[in-house]
């Protein structure tokens, strides 16, 4: 019984079907630590129920097998035998590694999925934080490298001992594109998956129209400092304005550059990206505030089909044609 | 029916869980007045409404029973419920400051897109710890479910012995439960003098939504008690109920937090419950009224210990006029594995503030009129509070409830 309850994160506390807008149902939850909703429309309520309770369960298998935070997960197996063997890996984190594949290549390296020695080191989870001293930061920087990740079809190895990954950095994206690839293949015609806010949308609203998403904005958050309307798109921002921390008189973001070790450090205050995919929201929204507001806003420019906002000190710059998203 | 209304009063999911092997007991506690059992059919309907104060849950419930009787010697009841909740709960995560940590929604915008904030943050976090209760909110979700139960009762009187069979079923959403009672009662001593005896066996089966498949629960209490005729006007009863469970015992609705992850609540996979009732009634002649009196000590296997003492006057107007005002004060401890936040690699951990050290207090009164000798029916109205006593748990988590009832009896 309880043997699985820990590893479900997930919760489902309802689907409330509103009567007001007709065969619209949302499902609430907690999973990969954050707030998730989906909201989505179904022909009846017997359709929403299978659909909520697959994409629950598809969340909760996901969790169990890709979180690094469960001893039992197949990434923690992944990081236990860095420097002593190859791991079988299934084909859902093949495919995974694919993509870090690609966006590795794509991002010029600041896209890193063996970036977790360096989390660990700087550990924001911690009660009182601590800034680690030079010589551990670079131990940590030598370990982490995508390209020494060793991988042949279904197997991987980590190398060197201390080597870890991570999937974080891409795993909610991945399953905002998961979920909307299962609502799509069940004919689910509207759908807004938002998992902590980090969302995708296809269809339309209740009242008609396209799905509208509020940007918060990174000076007052909680309140948003404009919308954009989106219709199979996805959008997803990064920054570091609710997560850093400060010590003497100096501020730490969460967000760190595996290049240095170090967090960065510019006045970029949110990147949000508008991509066809979740996963590249993601990942194009942290690369760009990784180089910051000017070189990230060069980077964005240069991405097919992505347009950004990017915040900068009290300034807002965005990419050419992002205007033609807002409300 | 009464344990359903108390069940209510511990929260939506308290109604749910518990109710099939509540009712269950409830026979058994009430099984002394089946041996007044008349030799007439019978037909009680009852609506009760449970509604928290806040927008939280609120539960409309629907019940009736009807009593046969097949033979001189053998009454058939049937019973069923339907209850109807809706409303907010909380989740068991710790309460963030009131200016973020939620997922904000700006009028007009199906959601909002922002850097990583929903995970609390070191600073968020000492934030929380430092802010007093009143800068502080308890994160909540919206539920919304339903459930049928219904049970069937054979009761056969057999010289100095009445003997009872039940089975019971109750569906929700995600929980299908199905339970059998037996149970028997002897008198003695010129029927001064009752014993009961009775075993309640319930499996229920959860759907882990999200998790892989389904988990049970299986759940075993025994009850004996003791009922005697002190007087012609005062009657003594004494219960020992026993009880053991076994099986997933978590509520799949809450989380914890653990190292500033959220993660699933977890409980011990069994637990056992020793409970003790006495309850005394005595009619006061001269004042036309009855006094009913109890105290209930209870303890667990998880570390609650419980008293709970009641009283009631049954103030007679007339012959067909009854008024009840009645007051019931609960005090519990704290289950051993439950904290706000946790730290560290705990094997047991629930931040579920029904497990919390808390008091409770009921009041209300109740008004019964017998227009005719065929017919009665009855309103009450009952005021419930819920207030910590551990200092640390957001005094926002413990609701406070109005609770309204109509019920009518009609003797066919």
């Amino acid at each position: 019984m309880a043997v699985t309850s820990d590893k479900l994160y997930a919760r489902m506390d309802a689907v409330r079907p509103d009567a007001a807008s007709g065969g619209y149902y949302s499902a609430s939850f907690h999973a990969m630590g954050t707030a998730c909703r989906v909201i989505y429309s179904a022909n009846r309520p017997a359709a929403a129920e299978q659909f909520r309770k697959a994409l629950l369960r598809w969340l909760a298998e996901f969790e169990a097998q890709y979180s690094r935070y469960l001893e039992d997960s197949l990434i923690s197996e992944i990081n236990r035998s860095a420097g002593a063997g190859w791991v079988d890996i299934d084909e859902e984190l093949e495919s995974m590694f694919q993509l870090c594949d690609w966006y590795h290549w794509r991002t010029d390296g600041i896209f890193d999925p063996s970036t977790l020695p360096l989390i660990k080191l700087w550990d924001y989870q911690a009660e009182r934080p601590v800034v680690p001293d030079d010589a551990s930061i670079r131990s940590a920087v030598s370990l982490v490298n995508w390209r020494m990740v060793q991988r042949e079809r279904g197997k991987v190895m980590l190398p060197h001992e201390g080597m870890a990954i991570d999937i974080g950095g891409i795993g909610k994206e991945y399953a905002v594109d998961r979920v909307m690839a299962m609502a799509q293949d069940r004919g689910v015609r509207d759908i807004l998956i938002d998992f902590g806010q980090d969302l995708r949308c296809y269809g339309s609203p209740p009242e008609g129209g396209a799905w509208r998403i509020g940007l918060e904005h990174p000076q007052d958050p909680g309140k948003c400092w404009t919308g954009v309307s989106l219709d199979d798109r996805a959008v997803a921002t990064s920054g570091d304005y609710h997560r850093h921390f400060e010590l003497g008189g100096k501020r730490y973001g969460h967000i760190l550059d595996p290049r240095t070790g170090y967090p960065v450090n510019h006045d970029g205050q949110a990147v949000s990206v508008i991509a066809p995919t979740c996963t590249e929201a993601g990942i194009l929204a942290t690369t760009a505030f990784v180089l910051g507001p000017f070189e990230g806003l060069a980077f964005l420019e240069s991405c097919h089909q992505a347009e950004a906002s990017v915040w900068a000190g009290k300034h807002q710059t965005q990419t050419g044609r992002f205007s033609r998203y807002v409300l | 029916m009464t344990v359903l209304n108390n069940e209510a009063m511990r929260g939506r999911r308290g109604v749910l869980r518990s109710c099939p092997h509540a009712l269950l007991l409830a026979f058994i506690l009430h099984f002394a007045q089946l041996q007044r059992a008349k030799a007439e059919d019978r037909l009680d309907f009852k609506f009760y409404h449970y509604r928290e104060d806040d927008d939280r849950i609120r539960v409309i419930s629907p019940a009736f029973l009807y009593e046969t009787e097949i033979s001189p010697t053998i009454f058939l009841k049937l019973d069923g419920v339907y209850d109807a909740i809706s409303g907010a709960t909380p989740t068991g995560a710790p309460p963030v400051p009131k200016s973020n940590g939620q997922t904000k929604t700006e009028s007009g915008h199906h959601a909002t897109t922002g850097a990583s904030g929903t995970v609390t943050s070191p600073a968020q976090h000492t934030k929380a710890l430092s802010l007093p209760f009143s800068e502080l909110t308890v994160p909540t979700i919206e539920v919304e479910d339903e459930r049928l139960a219904g049970r069937i009762e054979l009761i056969k009187k057999l010289n100095r012995h009445v003997l009872s069979g039940q089975l019971s079923y109750s569906n929700e959403r995600d929980y299908d439960s199905i339970g059998f009672a037996v149970k028997n009662s002897t008198h003695f001593n010129n029927k001064n003098t009752t014993l009961l005896a009775g075993i309640a066996y319930s499996h229920d089966v959860i759907d882990l939504v999200p998790g892989p498949g389904t988990d049970n629960k299986d759940v075993v209490d025994m009850l004996v008690g003791v009922t005697q005729i002190l007087g012609p006007k005062t009657l003594l009863s004494a219960n020992v109920a026993v009880g053991y469970m076994a099986g997933y015992l978590d509520d799949p609705y809450k989380v914890v937090e653990i190292n500033r992850v959220l993660v699933a609540e977890r409980r011990p996979g069994h637990k056992h419950k020793e409970a003790v009732r006495l309850s005394l009634n005595h009619r006061v002649v001269p004042l036309d009224g009855t006094l009913e009196s109890s105290y209930r000590f209870y303890d667990d296997s998880y570390g609650i210990t419980g008293h709970t003492a009641a009283l009631a006057w049954y103030q007679d107007i007339g012959d067909n006029v009854i008024v009840r005002p009645m007051v019931r004060l609960h005090d519990q401890s704290a289950a051993k594995f439950y904290a706000v936040r946790f730290s560290g690699s705990p094997t047991e951990y629930s931040s579920d503030y029904r497990l919390s050290a808390l008091n409770a207090i009921s009041y209300g009164a109740k008004l019964i009129i017998a227009p005719s000798a065929r017919l009665s029916i009855d309103c009450a109205y009952e005021r419930y509070a819920l207030d910590g006593k551990d200092d640390v748990t957001h005094e926002d988590v413990y609701p406070s409830a109005d609770i309204f009832s109509v019920g009518a009896r009609l003797w066919l």
